[in-house]
């Protein structure tokens, strides 16, 4: 559950930062940083994800160990 | 042979305890008579694109409140009577025929009240209790289904609409689209196709509820 | 080599990422100036291209176009920078009945090859009654055809095309890990054994992942390319519908205690929502118009939209992301069954 609200969370946030920024830049050089941010979102994700499981699994090492 | 003879038994058992139970029918029935004055009163004249939606949305409320109770009336010792005595295939069977049956005349009296009071706007009635007839049969699958599903956990009455109303969103978009030619709102050529691919959700989730019904059953 | 298929994974991701981003556009024409004009008029048109080499190029063409046997072709070509250049035409006197008319634009040099502008000038009815007699040619002559490795222009989409290999190859992958989560569940119920549970579940959590950043990489997307976050797009409305039904997975799971019957009962919920799946994302969304190819007109995937060279880089982002999610569930899927070896102990 914790791991759908943190997406929940993340979603918002992108949401955020691409409204602050500016039409043009987005706009500009032929769209190419909508691609970047599709990449970046992606990218951020997958993290997320990666981070989660290491966190849960020092969790299980530390129980394992006591 | 035995699970063939146990499936006219049970349906009339389901019939029997509905009839023993008069007040929870009675109280869908109360349901889809307020739920109609509220939308007559909220809209009078209803534009027949609303009409549809309107249509599905008081049926979709009305058959989740008469399909719920499905597995949880009859308590645990109960349960586990049946358990002993019927073969779980033929359980299932006579589940969903009969919250097939129960689904179809729910519909055709909100059709009939709804109609009455707010104008009836069907232009193709064949077509439209074809939908109805389609479209309580995938209800019931799928809300009996879950309502099985959800009565193995606690809190099922929470789990129940969780679990069905995305699940009955892909049968009520394309009974919206079936009747919204039957309205004559949209004129669509291809609408046979529309009916065949309703028929094959509804025969696929009865074939796997038939299936997958046994391992809910073990207990 | 026990690890072979991460690795796999790993690089086709990679030249996804480095084929994907480096492979230039095709050039193609931006914007034009003015957008009317009338018939028999002289016009200069201010032609704004998209990575296009003008100033290198020697033998620069342009034409206006009615239909294939009626060409306009330009009388002087004025370079004012690679992207930049204004053509003069000479419009003859229109014969046809309709009031206006659109012409399409024809630019050509050797180094770009050729590029369309459908519908870049309109052209109305003539309030002067002189004709000047200016005539219509009926021939392109030769044009060049584009060269080299490049991917198709689309206008309101231009660079954002590159997007089809990251936001597509993502549901895709996402339907291939749903539907291996769906026959572990089978399995399960077939063997009762806990470890196809836990690679069902590890699967369903990696597909749910890669739908939610589908959701997010489409609205990204549909944010600059239709105007909004939220299209209410029927696919878009499809797969967010698809989600939930995923979500409610995870609510069942967690609403039991006994871990067999937590196994058993989510086991039957994952192969029914599965199949409710199949019309959801296949099946419905073509019966609407939908802004997504392939729906109401839109030109589909294997249609202009994907050519060859789109192809090259398509399919091996889909595998690669399909591995890479494999890989993903395989580590969820190795920490499902430590902490189950932990608690029995």
């Amino acid at each position: 559950m914790r791991k759908v609200k943190l997406l929940c969370y993340f979603l918002l946030l992108s949401q955020w930062a691409m409204a602050q920024e500016s039409q043009s830049m987005m706009e500009s050089n032929g769209k190419i940083y909508v691609v970047l941010a599709t990449v970046l979102a992606i990218y951020i994700g997958i993290m997320i994800f990666l981070l989660l499981i290491e966190r849960k699994l020092s969790n299980l090492e530390r129980q394992i160990k006591d | 042979m035995e699970t063939i003879r146990q499936i006219p038994i049970l349906i009339s058992k389901e019939f029997l305890l509905e009839w023993r139970s008069k007040y929870a029918l009675g109280g869908i029935l109360l349901y889809v008579m307020s739920t109609v004055f509220i939308v007559y009163n909220g809209f009078i004249r209803v534009a027949p694109p609303t009409w549809n939606v309107l249509f599905w949305i008081m049926s979709l409320f009305t058959s989740v409140n008469a399909v719920t109770k499905s597995f949880s009336r009859e308590n645990g010792n109960r349960q586990l009577y049946y358990y002993t005595l019927a073969d779980p295939t033929a359980v299932i069977f006579s589940k969903i025929t009969y919250n097939s049956l129960l689904l179809i005349l729910l519909n055709l009296l909100t059709y009939l009240v709804f109609g009455t009071v707010t104008g009836n706007p069907v232009k193709d009635k064949g077509l439209f209790f074809l939908a109805i007839i389609l479209g309580s049969l995938g209800m019931a699958v799928i809300l009996t289904f879950i309502s099985a599903i959800a009565n193995k956990a606690k809190n099922s009455a929470t789990l129940m609409a969780i679990l069905g109303f995305p699940l009955m969103i892909p049968v009520l978009v394309s009974l919206i689209k079936i009747t919204a030619n039957a309205l004559g709102v949209i004129t669509d050529t291809s609408v046979n196709e529309d009916i065949w691919i309703l028929l094959a959700i509804d025969a696929i989730l009865w074939a796997l509820a038939y299936i997958l019904f046994p391992f809910l059953w073990r207990d | 080599m026990k690890h072979w298929w991460k690795i796999l994974g790993a690089v086709l991701v990679l030249y996804a990422l480095i084929a994907g981003l480096l492979i230039p556009l095709k050039p193609g024409i931006l914007e034009v100036a003015p957008e009317r004009t009338q018939w028999g008029n002289t016009i200069s048109l201010q032609i704004k291209a998209y990575n296009s080499h003008f100033q290198e190029a020697k033998e620069l063409k342009a034409w206006l176009k009615l239909d294939s046997t009626h060409f306009v072709p330009t009388s002087h070509i004025k370079v004012l920078s690679n992207t930049r250049l204004t053509a003069d035409f000479r419009l003859p006197i229109h014969q046809m009945e309709e009031q206006s008319k659109e012409l399409t634009l024809i630019l050509d040099n050797e180094i770009d090859g050729y590029s369309l502008l459908p519908g870049a000038i309109q052209v109305t009815l003539s309030d002067s009654t002189i004709s000047r007699g200016f005539l219509w040619s009926n021939d392109l002559g030769r044009i060049h055809e584009p060269q080299g490795l490049t991917f198709p222009y689309r206008n309101i989409l231009y660079e954002t095309i590159r997007n089809l290999f990251y936001h597509v190859p993502l549901w895709f992958a996402m339907l291939i890990l749903l539907f291996i989560s769906m026959i572990y569940s089978g399995l399960y119920l077939k063997s009762m054994n806990t470890k196809y549970d836990h690679a069902a579940l590890a699967l369903t959590q990696i597909g749910i992942l890669y739908g939610i950043l589908g959701l997010i990489t489409g609205a990204i997307w549909a944010r600059w390319t239709w105007g909004d976050w939220w299209s209410f797009d029927v696919k878009q409305n499809m797969s967010a519908i698809a989600m939930l039904i995923y979500l409610a997975y995870f609510v069942l799971r967690s609403s039991f205690e006994d871990d067999e019957v937590k196994a058993r009962v989510s086991s039957v919920y994952n192969i029914f929502a599965f199949t409710t799946l199949i019309p959801l994302l296949f099946v419905i969304p073509r019966l609407y118009d939908s802004l997504h190819p392939g729906n109401g007109g839109n030109p589909g995937l294997g249609g202009e939209d994907l050519d060859n060279t789109m192809r090259m880089v398509f399919y091996p982002a889909i595998i690669g992301f399909t591995l890479l999610g494999a890989w993903l569930a395989n580590l969820a899927y190795r920490y499902l069954r430590l902490e189950e070896k932990h608690l029995e102990e």
